[in-house]
């Protein structure tokens, strides 16, 4: 037989009417014989019956206002916020400047490495009967052109493009200008920190050099000790040029292609 | 005019008739909210929500059963949604804890003292409202649910993440608990003869 403390559960129970009737049964038995529980079970039934007439609260002042202004607010941000203005497009406008921001980086980058490996490519067979360094270049652009356009060799290719006229370099070889290895390894288009479009290394100044840079170029010393000047793609060409007319090789090391107000590095490796 | 046709002119965009089922449903709502969450301010707050909801589901309401009866359903989802976002802020005890405390028989100081007391009914009814908000938590809110909302344990048991045992076990200690302190403030017509411990010790 139960304890009384064990009918509780079935007296709550029953008020909800929620006892099987096997359950029902066995509790009417028990309250017959225990008059404790017979009156706990009348005192839970009255307070039961208590509930549906429990007193109501009064809502606040200006409940229902506050209900219709929350209506009304919903209501007018619905209406006012204009399509632009919404965060969710907003979000995604900013989203969309910045794939467009990406892509642009992305092509910008991809469509110069093509066209210099392109170029190198067509211009290897050339190349390849006047310097080891430039047959090199022209392996490595061919093999670059058809695979990753992201290999660092590919990069190099991309700044030290091969001369339009290989023929000038043959004179002095010693003379040569060298594709710097360091620089291609870490990012051609870095110099000192600063972002460049291309890079011209010359083992020295040509004479007149002063004419193309002006009076106010800034030489600079990079990390590995060279001397390296920030100047424009015009002034990059124009100095190149100079450089071949007093014999320097620049086979595999004038990059084409460069608009004349693009940012470029000259960088003395002599 | 009618709650019907106050239903019917909010439905077709007419504020003014749903401020009217508002101003006639709002004590009842914001009662539940209150009873449901212990706090006037929060239940004040929940029961526009659950206007607010109603406004929004206006179309979807078909009138199946009355306005009151469905804003008044509408406004006990409120509150479970408040409480179990509130439970998951905090970090609840565990459920036996939670009941094991005041159960088994009170011993109320006036068991024997006066039998025959009646008290009247509305007096009792303003007492257990009362009582009610001095609940603690997780007894008031299974009350409300069973007594106020009308839910069934399962969806209690849903409500608050409970298995139906505990559920059943809560609202019985919730009734116990209620019992104590209505028959401590001499506001139940109990006619007991004897006390229970008593009688069960003679068997």
């Amino acid at each position: 037989m139960r304890a009384c403390e064990d009918y509780i559960d079935l007296i709550s129970a029953r008020l909800d009417g929620s006892l099987s009737q096997e359950e029902e049964g066995e509790l009417e038995a028990h309250l017959a014989r225990c008059p404790a529980c017979r009156a706990l079970a009348d005192e839970l039934a009255e307070i039961h019956a208590a509930f549906p007439d429990l007193e109501e609260l009064s809502a606040p002042e200006g409940f229902a206002r506050g209900v219709m202004d929350r209506l009304g607010e919903r209501e007018e941000k619905k209406t006012v916020i204009p399509l632009f203005a919404r965060p969710q497009i907003r979000a995604l406008a900013g989203l969309a400047a910045c794939a467009v921001l990406c892509i642009g980086i992305y092509r910008s980058g991809v469509w110069k490495a093509g066209g210099a490996a392109n170029q190198m490519a067509a211009s290897g067979v050339e190349i390849q009967a006047d310097a080891p360094a430039a047959a090199a270049g022209a392996d490595s652009g061919a093999a670059a052109a058809e695979g990753d356009p992201f290999l660092p060799e590919q990069k190099l290719m991309i700044s030290c493009l091969p001369a339009p006229d290989t023929e000038e370099g043959e004179a002095n070889s010693s003379d040569r200008v060298e594709s710097d290895p360091s620089l291609a390894g870490s990012a051609i288009y870095e110099v000192a920190g600063r972002t460049v479009d291309a890079v011209l290394t010359l083992t020295q100044l040509p004479e007149g050099a002063e004419e193309i840079l002006g009076a106010d170029v800034e030489w600079l010393t990079d990390k590995q000790g060279r001397t390296y000047c920030i100047v424009t793609g015009e002034q990059m060409d124009a100095l190149a040029a100079l450089a071949q007319t007093q014999g320097q090789d620049l086979t595999g090391a004038v990059p084409d292609g460069i608009g004349a107000d693009a940012l470029c590095a000259v960088v003395l490796a002599g | 005019m009618t709650e019907q046709e106050l239903v019917s002119r909010a439905k077709a965009g007419d504020q003014d008739a749903f401020e009217q089922l508002v101003l006639d449903n709002q004590n009842r709502v914001y009662t539940l909210a209150v009873r449901m969450t212990g706090d006037r301010e929060e239940g004040s707050d929940l029961a526009q929500e659950a206007f607010f909801k109603a406004w929004q589901g206006l179309a979807s309401f078909q009138g199946d059963s009355s306005f009151s009866t469905w804003v008044y359903r509408l406004a006990t989802n409120v509150c479970i949604d408040f409480l179990r976002r509130q439970r998951r802020r905090r970090e609840v005890e565990p459920v036996l804890s939670l009941d094991d405390e005041e159960c088994g028989w009170a011993e109320p100081a006036d068991w024997n003292q006066d039998p025959q007391r009646h008290l009247e009914r509305a007096e009792l009814s303003r007492t257990v409202a009362r009582e009610l908000e001095a609940l603690p938590d997780h007894h008031r809110q299974v009350l409300v649910m069973r007594e106020l909302s009308g839910l069934s344990y399962q969806e209690i048991g849903e409500a608050l993440s409970l298995d139906m045992g505990t559920v059943k076990s809560r609202i019985a200690r919730a009734r116990l608990a209620l019992r104590k302190k209505l028959t401590a403030d001499g506001n139940l017509s109990g006619s007991a003869p004897s006390k229970p411990s008593e009688q069960a010790r003679r068997r």
